[in-house]
């Protein structure tokens, strides 16, 4: 009777070893875990080696490209379909277009990521002092560069008169005003983040980062977007 | 159990000196901005101009995604995972402005 009840314990704990990897509560080093009880080793389940996170973000970030290359391409086939006359004093939509106020926001840009990466820096050597300053200064050009970017739109809108009646301006506004919904997204993430590296919600250290190294992803992206913009819309 | 991740790895390679990326960066806008002002004066067609600010962007957004963004030190599922649709992009693109 005895011998009858261990073999049935030894059956019973063979089927939850088999199932327990399944589950993501399963715990290797688990008091309750039973690999020691027996012969041999049950393996747990197959990873990448890489944080769910991160992969998360790259997987965002890949959907976004083919996001902004329909838009870039639906810009690239219409913008240059309006009919002669559509706009006062020049051939097309683009020779409306302030280049040099562009090519100062594409600077701003560029040294917001300069900055956000300085943070992630700084963050790693746990330098608490340089890694504030450097979100602070990051949301500042990302502000400043939103805030040109109104001014741009401003200018195209109530002194040139390009509406969303053209397809200039129409396929314009909604690549432009796709990325940079996709900054004052940017911002508000920044602006939590911040939240958190100034004390609130325990902070970074050198240990936790990851937060700013997948913002840092991000901000980067729209980054890149926008230095495409500026050469396929602006210049081309 | 070893936990450590390709991302911890990746953390104990040197950082780029990212300055130097920043300087190149804000160089190659200066140089596509100042060529498209001097293109009316300059006689070049308008095509290889075109060709030229593309390469530059693409220059551009390279070395962002290489340097800042880390793919060249990170695993190389990223750069498979961001690489592929990027691909899709680039045929697309060079399917419309040709």
């Amino acid at each position: 009777m005895a011998i009858g009840h261990k073999n049935q314990l030894d059956i019973r704990s063979k089927i939850i070893i088999i199932l327990m990897p399944h589950f993501s509560c399963y715990d290797a080093a688990s008091p309750f875990n039973l690999e020691e009880n027996l012969s041999h080793t049950v393996h747990p389940p197959p990873t990448l080696g890489l944080d769910n996170r991160k992969f998360g973000i790259w997987a965002f970030l890949a959907s976004e490209v083919l996001f902004f290359s329909v838009l870039i391409a639906n810009f690239l086939v219409l913008s240059k379909q309006d009919p002669a006359g559509a706009f006062h004093g020049v051939a097309t939509g683009r020779e409306l277009l302030n280049i040099p106020l562009t090519a100062l926001n594409t600077f701003i840009l560029l040294t917001s990521s300069f900055t956000v990466v300085l943070a992630l820096q700084a963050i790693q050597r746990d330098e608490q002092l340089k890694f504030r300053l450097a979100l602070l200064a990051t949301l500042l050009f990302g502000g400043t560069f939103i805030g040109i970017q109104a001014f741009e739109y401003y200018q195209l809108i109530a002194v040139e008169g390009v509406g969303m009646g053209t397809l200039f301006g129409a396929s314009f506004f909604t690549l432009t005003g796709f990325h940079g919904a996709h900054v004052i997204g940017g911002l508000i993430w920044l602006i939590i983040l911040l939240f958190k590296a100034f004390g609130l919600q325990g902070g970074f250290s050198a240990q936790d980062n990851l937060g700013v190294e997948i913002f840092g992803l991000y901000w980067h992206f729209v980054d890149i977007v926008w230095l495409l913009l500026f050469s396929l819309v602006y210049l081309i | 159990m070893d936990h450590h991740t390709q991302s911890d790895v990746a953390k104990t390679h040197k950082n780029p000196n990212y300055f130097a990326v920043f300087i190149a960066l804000a160089v190659i806008t200066a140089i596509i901005t100042g060529v498209e002002f001097l293109s009316h004066s300059l006689a070049i067609p308008r095509e290889l101009l075109n060709s030229f600010f593309v390469l530059m962007a693409v220059t551009k957004a390279t070395l962002v995604a290489m340097f800042y963004m880390h793919l060249k030190q990170d695993s190389r599922l990223y750069t498979v995972l961001f690489g592929v649709p990027v691909m899709f992009a680039v045929i697309l693109m060079f399917m419309l402005l040709i």
